[in-house]
């Protein structure tokens, strides 16, 4: 496949892949919360367990992305399925995290 | 009092400076082009402004309250794609439901908004219930919204629009064309729900400072919900309006919109921190926008140095605002 066919399919994901994966470093780097909660959300309760739950969440996101990328090739029903519950339970991990560990 | 006029006029030019070099280089064009300062230019200039402002509107009320919608882009498409599908003619060859007739194109449209409306909702949803940050909520839903146009249209462009939907975006009433009214329309009704309606005072005050809106009673949840919400239906608008226009969609359609989009809006002055914004902030920086890019084909600037053109205003108006939020801090 041309080079410029692959980004065709699969282009959008592996941006995606690359912007979450950004953020997921950082976040885990910079320890600044501030980066996915906004300025004007109150301080988290535990701020070192919520800067490793919220990266590794967001990378999660992006390896999740990254699969879609490369299932998009052999199933496009599949990746769609993929990517839906890869989210879904991103979105529920989420939120128990912000329960657990947010302000 | 020399001083504080002097301070008062800096501020003016910081504030407004990127407003004012594209508004020099439009007159600049203008004069030394012949055919800028036309009619048809300008018909042409307002057609294409139109459906970027139905994008931008919708944009403005998730940047109001400090969000952002990465997912307007795909949303279009996904719109334009639905519309299409709905309204081809029956001798159509490639016709995508060959035993349906096509439906009234207004009901289309309705459909089309509903669709997205819903897909907006859980956007919402996941920002408002779940916490999940607006970016990597839309950027989530960017990605399904894409890939579920894929699997509609089955990556194939439309087209053998029935003319009732085509005339939508050639037809004109009073000399000026549909797609100018619908967007004025769409201008009217924000305004009215940003400045007239509970809802609009809400979406202010969850930008402004969400955990004193919370405390304040402000139910901010379902605002967030219905922003999302009234944000993708928009999108959905645009989709169609845009099919309309160029008779023919593919998921690819809008691809991109959404960051000219917030950058319209930020250069007409709605605030990505959160808070502060207008309809006419909205209405400035897309027709400042438009006339940018018009600007710089007119003065034969190549195709790719448009883009860094463009990126240079988009860095310099957010480094702007930012300024702003700092100041004001």
């Amino acid at each position: 496949m041309q080079g410029n066919g692959f980004l065709e399919v699969a282009g959008i994901p592996l941006l995606l892949f690359a912007v979450l994966v950004y953020y997921g470093v950082r976040l885990w780097i910079m320890k600044d919360v501030t980066i996915v909660r906004g300025k004007h959300k109150p301080p988290v309760k535990d701020e070192a367990m919520y800067v490793k739950s919220a990266s590794l969440l967001i990378l999660f996101l992006a390896f999740a992305t990254l699969v879609m990328a490369f299932l998009l090739f052999m199933n496009t029903y599949a990746a769609l399925g993929e990517f839906i519950a890869a989210t879904l339970i991103m979105g529920i991990l989420w939120h128990r995290m912000e329960q657990k560990y947010g302000g | 009092m020399a001083k504080i006029n002097r301070k008062k006029l800096n501020d003016f030019l910081i504030n407004n400076g990127v407003i004012i070099v594209m508004f020099v280089l439009v007159i600049y064009t203008g004069f030394t082009s012949d055919n800028f300062f036309t009619s048809n230019n300008l018909m042409n200039i307002l057609m294409n402004i139109s459906a970027r402002l139905v994008i931008a509107l919708g944009i403005a009320g998730c940047v109001i309250t400090a969000g952002c919608d990465l997912s307007a882009g795909r949303m279009i498409g996904f719109g334009g794609c639905i519309a299409g599908t709905l309204l081809q003619k029956m001798d159509y060859s490639n016709k995508f439901f060959p035993d349906m007739e096509p439906l009234n194109p207004f009901i289309a449209l309705i459909i089309v908004m509903l669709i997205c409306a819903l897909f907006g909702t859980v956007t919402g949803f996941f920002i408002a219930y779940l916490s999940v940050p607006p970016f990597i909520a839309t950027l989530a839903m960017m990605e399904i919204v894409y890939g579920i146009s894929m699997i509609y249209t089955k990556a194939t462009p439309l087209g053998g629009y029935v003319k009732a939907y085509t005339d939508i975006g050639s037809g004109k009433f009073l000399g000026i064309n549909y797609l100018i009214w619908i967007a004025v329309i769409v201008a009217a009704i924000t305004w009215f729900i940003f400045n007239m309606t509970r809802h609009g005072k809400y979406m202010y005050a969850i930008g402004g400072n969400m955990q004193a809106a919370e405390v304040a009673g402000v139910p901010v949840k379902l605002t967030l919900i219905l922003i999302y919400m009234k944000a993708a239906a928009m999108y959905g608008l645009a989709g169609f309006m845009l099919g309309a226009k160029s008779g023919g969609a593919s998921v690819q359609l809008g691809y991109g919109y959404e960051m000219e989009a917030i950058a319209a809006c930020t250069i007409g002055g709605v605030s990505v921190t959160g808070g502060r914004g207008r309809v006419s902030s909205a209405v400035i920086g897309v027709t400042v926008f438009e006339l940018l890019k018009v600007a710089l084909q007119y003065l034969g600037v190549d195709a790719n140095a448009q883009y860094i053109a463009i990126g240079i205003v988009i860095f310099v108006a957010i480094s702007l605002d930012i300024r702003k939020y700092i100041a004001k801090k």
